[in-house]
């Protein structure tokens, strides 16, 4: 560590995140525990380091601001809003459109706790909504799960990659711990990727006509693009599944944890091995498409216990399930309320699944 | 080296700011750091606390639950005592905090930060506040010393650190600011000794 490092809040460091990746347009209805997102582009919009950021746009609503991206995003560019659970409720239509236009963009859900309005604190009660798609219709979304300030700031560079690869909208599920948490990093100097839009509608100029629409009246039209979508999410589950391992190679119990609770749990494999717990980590960093045959190659490799952390009542515990398919002991762990469990919640629970 | 603080106390206290200054000075000498606030709605006078830690290696947990450090800047921040690791050091603001901890596995420093703070109105700009703001940053110079860092370099940093968050019209509270570091560096491990 020689070089100058950056001291960010997650918020600020996704922002930044975004604008090195050459984002184009933000469209803004801010919500605490995400607010720090709109506030950092704001006061970068206009800066001549960032030449490519030319739209920062405060919508009335967030059903106005997921309809802006929708409008950017139509024309090819990279465009990205924010918000936390009560907003990221209002967008779901516009994610349900815009996955049926196939439009690449990115959307942040900060999560915080509670239906309805709840707390700021940190949950993960939005990963149903976030990863089986909250709006109408089925559709495919890619998720990812970041855990760390510097990822907070790397990932929206890895979810406009995936976003105009697949031509689909991903969603960045974040938490209020990750939100507010600052921690050091840096950024690595890469430049901003530019991807194939000659798809895009950017007005008429003579140019072959494009049309971005969800609307399919005939039923063979709807019934090839729904196959068309169907085929896009197959070959997403196939190719972009991330995790991360640590000490899995001989675990007893594998701790299974996205987002905070991934360091929650990082600690806890720590301290169950000093207790002679042979403990493991497995971290989705996409949600959606869950690492589904590499939680499988574990089982295949031996192990045998899953002991699942989420600040949630159990949701990413159904998909662990799925992926074992009865073949291991699955249990779940975790708070809610914007609360977190403690080391002692989780070594005792990892402890009491060695035994 | 890694340590876990907890500094707590109410908002207008510079709390904060202090956990900022902190977790950025460790970073100024090549460690890794996590600072983690929390805080009411309220302006002022709401509790606030932060996690401060920091590590020559990365930080797996970012939450403190058995602080090396304790930094109790009024009475409801000694509810944080019991979780104190043995051995730990509590820093008691003793401007506001009149009884000490129940505990005697813990070394504890009392640090008058206020009034230390304002004994320096020589060194508040023309029209300015109140030299006590400048309490958070006298504890700042006490947790240096307990923590045996080296006094030329803590300063060096912390001149750095000054510069990087007291900008603007504070830029020119940074004399005071500086001033109070040392008083309460000098409180905890006496006056430098000439060269």
């Amino acid at each position: 560590m020689t070089e100058e490092r950056a001291f960010l809040k997650g918020n600020e460091a996704l922002a930044y995140g975004a604008l090195r990746t050459g984002l184009n347009a933000y469209f803004a209805y801010p919500i605490t525990p995400s607010s720090e997102i709109p506030e950092t582009l704001a006061a970068e919009w206009g800066r001549p380091e960032y030449p490519a950021f030319k739209v920062f746009l405060q919508a009335a609503s967030e059903l106005e601001a997921i309809s802006m991206v929708i409008g950017a995003a139509a024309t090819g560019a990279k465009a990205m809003t924010a918000t936390s659970g009560p907003g990221f409720s209002l967008k779901q239509e516009g994610l349900s459109y815009a996955a049926g236009m196939e439009l690449p963009m990115l959307v942040v859900d900060v999560n915080r706790a509670g239906p309805g309005l709840g707390n700021l604190g940190p949950e993960q009660t939005d990963y149903f909504q976030a990863t089986r798609g909250g709006g109408h219709g089925g559709y495919p979304t890619v998720v990812l799960a970041p855990a760390s300030v510097p990822e907070m700031a790397s990932f929206p560079a890895l979810g406009f990659d995936l976003a105009f690869r697949y031509r689909t909208p991903v969603v960045l599920l974040a938490d209020a711990f990750l939100g507010q948490l600052k921690e050091d990093l840096s950024f690595p100097d890469v430049p901003a990727p530019t991807y194939d839009v000659s798809w895009a509608a950017t007005g008429a100029r003579g140019d072959e006509r494009h049309v971005l629409s969800s609307l399919n009246l005939e039923l063979m039209d709807q019934s090839r693009h729904s196959h068309h979508l169907l085929d896009k999410r197959l070959r997403i589950a196939e190719q972009e599944p991330r995790a991360e391992e640590v000490d899995t190679d001989d675990a007893e119990v594998v701790l299974v944890a996205y987002g905070i609770c991934a360091r929650l749990a990082r600690r806890a494999v720590r301290l169950l091995r000093s207790r002679s717990v042979r403990a493991g980590l497995f971290r989705p960093i996409t949600l959606a498409p869950f690492p589904a045959r590499r939680l499988r190659g574990l089982l295949e490799a031996g192990r045998r216990k899953f002991l699942v952390v989420e600040l949630n009542a159990g949701q990413m515990v159904e998909d662990v399930r799925l992926a074992v398919e009865g073949g291991a002991e699955v249990r779940s762990v975790g708070e809610m309320g914007g609360l977190l469990p403690s080391s002692l919640d989780l070594v005792r629970a990892g402890e009491a699944m060695a035994r | 080296m890694k340590r876990e603080t907890i500094v707590a106390g109410h908002g207008g206290q510079g709390i904060l700011e202090f956990a900022n200054w902190l977790a950025y000075f460790h970073l100024r000498q090549g460690r890794h750091v996590a600072y983690t606030p929390s805080y009411g709605p309220e302006t002022r006078g709401g509790k606030v606390k932060c996690y401060v830690v920091a590590s020559d290696e990365p930080i797996d947990s970012p939450i403190v639950e058995e602080p090396d450090l304790l930094i109790a800047m009024n009475i409801p921040a000694m509810d944080w005592v019991p979780r104190l690791k043995p051995g730990g050091t509590l820093l008691v603001n003793s401007s506001l905090v009149r009884d000490g901890p129940d505990r005697t596995d813990v070394a504890v420093d009392r640090v008058p930060a206020a009034e230390l703070a304002s004994a320096l109105a020589r060194y508040v700009p023309e029209g300015g506040r109140d030299p006590s703001i400048a309490a958070n940053s006298v504890m700042l110079g006490a947790v240096f010393a307990a923590s045996h860092e080296d006094r030329e370099r803590a300063r060096t940093a912390v001149k750095a650190v000054f510069r990087h968050f007291l900008t603007d019209r504070k830029a020119a509270y940074i004399p005071l600011n500086l001033h109070a570091v040392d008083a309460g560096f000098e409180l905890i491990a006496g006056p430098p000794v000439p060269a």
